[in-house]
């Protein structure tokens, strides 16, 4: 192909542009955009329900919850380290002065 | 006076206001989505992009420009947004047109599936072929040009929408004009 066939491609290939018709935008285009736009201010409506001060009270909530636990776990542990729970553990682990050891 | 007062009323939210807008707009802007994104569906997603960001963004509209140029500004900012993200082998198709090879012809190397209904049948393989080759040009040349050459935009709405001087935009049409030339020359030249 020579540089003038080349060029006549070129030419007719930018050509095309000029020939392009409009396109119509589907009909129900504007509904669909509409309906995003509730669809997404009813999303920030729902969230606003759980404002500020109701935040506040669930961490609060929360927080006394955990505390509550916390110090309900600690009150009974202190009073289950008994003395037959430490010696059976000792006898177990074979840490008592009775057991065998390699260095006697 | 009268775009004042649609401005006023869009940014209280007013919904009749807002279907105004769509309504004069809707075509205008998928017509600019379309000439950068040759596909009506693509193009429909992202004009629908438009108007959402339009709707959200549109109490930070301070009126420096006409209500229009904002909007095909967004326009163009999102169809190019858009064409960034599933452009991935854009480099790699820029670097070959550079070196003279041709433009590859696999369509998986295109952002998008070539469906644009206003483009005659017989000229569909060459309408592929100037898109993919725009598509290799820099961003502000292929702006310019697609604004120019497809959307139909008058160099005073460009000028007005990409805030450039009318003698960058005429410099970079021609800059745009010849880069074609060399890459659909270098392309049918290797064709043969």
């Amino acid at each position: 192909m020579n540089s003038k066939e080349i060029n006549k491609k070129v030419s007719d290939t930018f050509s095309v542009l000029e020939e392009i018709k409009e396109v119509q935008v589907s009909p129900f285009f504007g509904h669909k955009v509409l309906q995003q736009i509730k669809n997404e201010t009813e999303e920030e409506v729902s969230y606003s329900y759980f404002s500020s001060k109701l935040q506040l009270a669930a961490i609060a909530i929360i927080l006394i919850v955990n505390v509550t636990a916390i110090l309900y776990a600690f009150n009974n542990s202190s009073s289950t380290i008994s003395e037959p729970g430490i010696e059976s553990f000792a006898n177990y682990y074979e840490l008592t002065s009775s057991s065998d050891s390699l260095l006697n | 006076m009268k775009e004042e007062i649609l401005i006023k009323n869009l940014k209280s939210g007013s919904e009749t206001a807002f279907a105004q807008v769509l309504k004069e707009f809707e075509q205008k802007v998928f017509a600019t989505c379309i000439s950068f994104v040759p596909n009506k569906e693509d193009a429909e997603d992202i004009a629908q992009e438009v108007f959402l960001e339009v709707f959200k963004s549109i109490s930070k509209f301070k009126g420096d420009s006409k209500l229009s140029t904002w909007i095909y500004r967004i326009t163009t900012n999102k169809s190019l947004e858009f064409i960034r993200k599933k452009n991935t082998k854009k480099r790699f198709a820029f670097m070959q047109t550079i070196m003279g090879n041709e433009i590859p012809f696999d369509k998986t190397d295109y952002f998008t599936e070539f469906n644009h209904p206003g483009i005659l049948l017989e000229n569909k393989q060459k309408s592929e072929i100037i898109f993919r080759a725009i598509n290799s040009l820099s961003v502000n040349q292929r702006v310019i040009f697609t604004l120019a050459k497809i959307d139909g935009k008058s160099y005073q709405e460009i000028l007005e929408i990409t805030g450039k001087s009318l003698s960058s935009v005429e410099s970079l049409m021609f800059r745009a004009r010849k880069t074609l030339q060399e890459k659909l020359g270098n392309f049918y030249k290797n064709e043969n």
